[in-house]
């Protein structure tokens, strides 16, 4: 992702005082958090009584990141309205069957298991330390990189919309949110993510009616932009594109980017999430878990899909007010459609407004990480690899200093990675995580048979898969790494559509089946495990 | 409608219905819960009478 450029006209004090005032709110929320937690477990895992609505709001927050607004909303006004798909399998694989359907599983044998972190739950379930401590290697490595990559997103919008020198904004940044999570622990970081996924909906709201009523009411707006479907370049039509209201054409470039990498790649791909897919055993009851389906449903309809209506619009805004389509406007930097539509197309006072929205959507998904990869070295590797020879009451104290080190390993990564980097950083995070675990986590869900050894091959298989599809036959990655360049001299091993076809494609099915060959090959280790885990269940 | 088109729609169906369903499944399920608490209220109360009459009986009324 290039930095954007636009810069909002702000008076600074105004601002000072907006950023002031919600800066309060944090910090409360942070205390309110600190209060109530009482030791290491809450740090960990919010004690596991968080209101309902508080989990829904927090996980739709830690969710939906600066590069879903800013990012996918600029790449719907390049795409159009197919990426509903995406919102659509946002809602249905990472609410509905998050919460409804894997949620109350994760936390019956989460329960069973005393487990607060993936890898300790994972660990837990097949009884192996291997499992725990690789895991929780892979997030301590891998985590970093997605959460430089919100990073540098959310300081280069500071920077492009306020002026901001990029380093100062890195630094604020990192220090603010370092601040409440480490003061706070979970239970900060949800009340904080609720506060901020409240103002990420109701700036989403806001937005979507203000465009509605500039282009003429619902109805107006589409057909406008359906008309428009003779404008589409010749570029992007080369690629497959027909249109904003059309999917692109079957096996193209576009149709594979889309599918493959952003419907099917980050839509279920958010299953295997490791901060998110424990965010079920915050909370004290199932009944709980039903509550959250409602709310974090309406909010990622509302925080998801309007930024993707918006970005497909705003191409029928700017063509009417300057000739140019939204792309072509915002100087083909896909990046600075939102920013751009809201210095032109919505009241000035709103600029502060999506200033915080902005905010929100960059510091929650931030806290969640550093909370998962502080947590996850604290907890699962050092004092696992300790083997209880550390205190319990030094737990919270090593999650710190886990935090600490994430995020100074998160801004020595953001200082270093180049212009780009984000879209790619964030999909080799999400391929890497649901290939190598997605399958055996769910697999530790529901079936007895799962064995340790089958953990072990099928997440290293869909691990090995994962790297070797990015290394040589993703174009998108392959082409960066330059292995296939300096072997065959192309920028992929395999240069037909295959090159389009996002890795997590076949990584996954790879990983389950090895998961579930090779467990039913080996013997159930630890029976009482097992017991333990399904023994209350239907 | 192309076949383009008629996708981008199911799409948007596809988005609606699955908010959909997370309303009605939060609705359903907390209405199912107020139903099994309701009664877990009434079966408590049955018994505790229940209790209280078998009590009377071997003790005459006499506490």
């Amino acid at each position: 992702m290039n930095p954007v450029s636009v810069t909002l006209d702000v008076n600074i004090f105004v601002l000072l005082a907006v950023v002031v005032v919600y800066l309060g709110a944090i910090a409360f929320l942070s205390y309110w958090g600190r209060i109530t937690s009482r030791n290491g477990d809450d740090f960990a895992s919010g004690g596991r009584n968080i209101p309902p609505f508080v989990m829904a709001l927090s996980y739709g927050a830690a969710f939906i990141s600066t590069s879903a607004i800013v990012g996918f909303g600029g790449m719907a006004a390049g795409i159009g309205l197919s990426l509903l798909w995406l919102a659509g399998a946002n809602i249905f694989f990472g609410i509905f069957l998050a919460f409804a359907v894997f949620g109350r599983r994760t936390r019956a044998v989460g329960l069973a298991l005393n487990a607060h972190t993936f890898p300790e739950f994972l660990g837990a379930r097949v009884s192996s330390p291997f499992v725990r401590l690789f895991t929780a290697a892979v997030m301590v490595v891998s985590m970093p990189l997605y959460a430089a990559a919100v990073l540098i997103g959310a300081a280069r919008i500071l920077e492009s919309l306020l002026g901001m020198p990029y380093e100062w904004a890195l630094a604020a940044f990192s220090l603010l949110v370092a601040v409440y999570v480490l003061v706070g622990g979970l239970r900060g970081v949800m009340y904080t993510d609720a506060l901020q996924g409240t103002l990420m909906a109701l700036g989403m709201i806001f937005l979507l009616v203000a465009m509605f009523v500039r282009l003429g009411g619902p109805v107006e707006a589409f057909s406008k932009l359906h008309a428009m479907k003779e404008l589409v370049p010749e570029a992007s039509a080369a690629q497959g594109h027909r249109g904003w209201l059309s999917s692109p054409q079957p096996f193209s470039q576009l149709w594979w980017v889309l599918y493959s990498s952003l419907v099917f790649g980050v839509g279920i791909g958010v299953l295997a999430q490791p901060h998110l897919a424990v965010r079920c055993l915050t909370v004290k009851s199932n009944r709980e878990l039903n509550r959250a389906v409602v709310v974090g449903g309406l909010f990622i309809l509302i925080t998801v899909a309007t930024p993707y209506v918006l970005g497909a619009l705003s191409n029928v805004f700017f063509y009417e007010k300057s000739g140019k389509l939204a792309l072509e406007a915002a100087g083909f930097n896909a990046d600075s459609v939102i920013p751009l539509l809201i210095k032109q197309a919505m009241p000035g006072w709103f600029s502060y407004f999506f200033m915080l929205v902005i905010l929100s959507a960059a510091i929650s998904t931030l806290s969640s990480q550093f909370h998962a990869i502080g947590v996850s070295f604290g907890r699962d590797l050092f004092e696992a690899a300790a083997r209880g020879r550390i205190h319990s009451r030094y737990s919270v104290l090593i999650s710190r200093i886990g935090i600490i080190a994430a995020i100074l390993l998160t801004i020595f990564l953001s200082m270093k990675m180049g212009a780009g980097i984000i879209a790619r950083a964030t999909s080799i995070f999400f391929g890497i995580m649901a290939s190598g675990y997605l399958a055996p986590f769910l697999l530790s869900l529901y079936w007895k048979r799962l064995t340790k050894t089958g953990v072990i091959a099928g997440m290293l298989s869909g691990l090995a898969a994962a790297v070797i599809g990015f290394l040589f036959f993703h174009e998108a990655e392959s082409a960066v790494f330059g292995l296939p360049q300096l072997l065959f001299g192309t920028p992929a091993a395999v240069m037909n559509s295959f090159r389009f076809v996002d890795p997590l494609v076949y990584a996954l099915p790879v990983s389950a089946a090895v998961t579930v060959i090779v467990s039913l090959c080996t013997k159930v280790g630890n029976s009482e495990v097992v017991k333990k885990c399904f023994g209350n269940l239907k | 409608m192309t076949g383009g088109e008629f996708s981008v729609l199911f799409g948007a169906v596809f988005l609606l219905a699955s908010a959909l369903l997370c309303v009605v499944y939060g609705v359903v399920a907390g209405a199912r819960e107020a139903v099994l608490s309701r009664k877990e209220k009434e079966q408590e109360a049955r018994w505790q009478e229940e209790e209280e009459r078998i009590d009377d009986e071997l003790t005459g009324g006499v506490r």
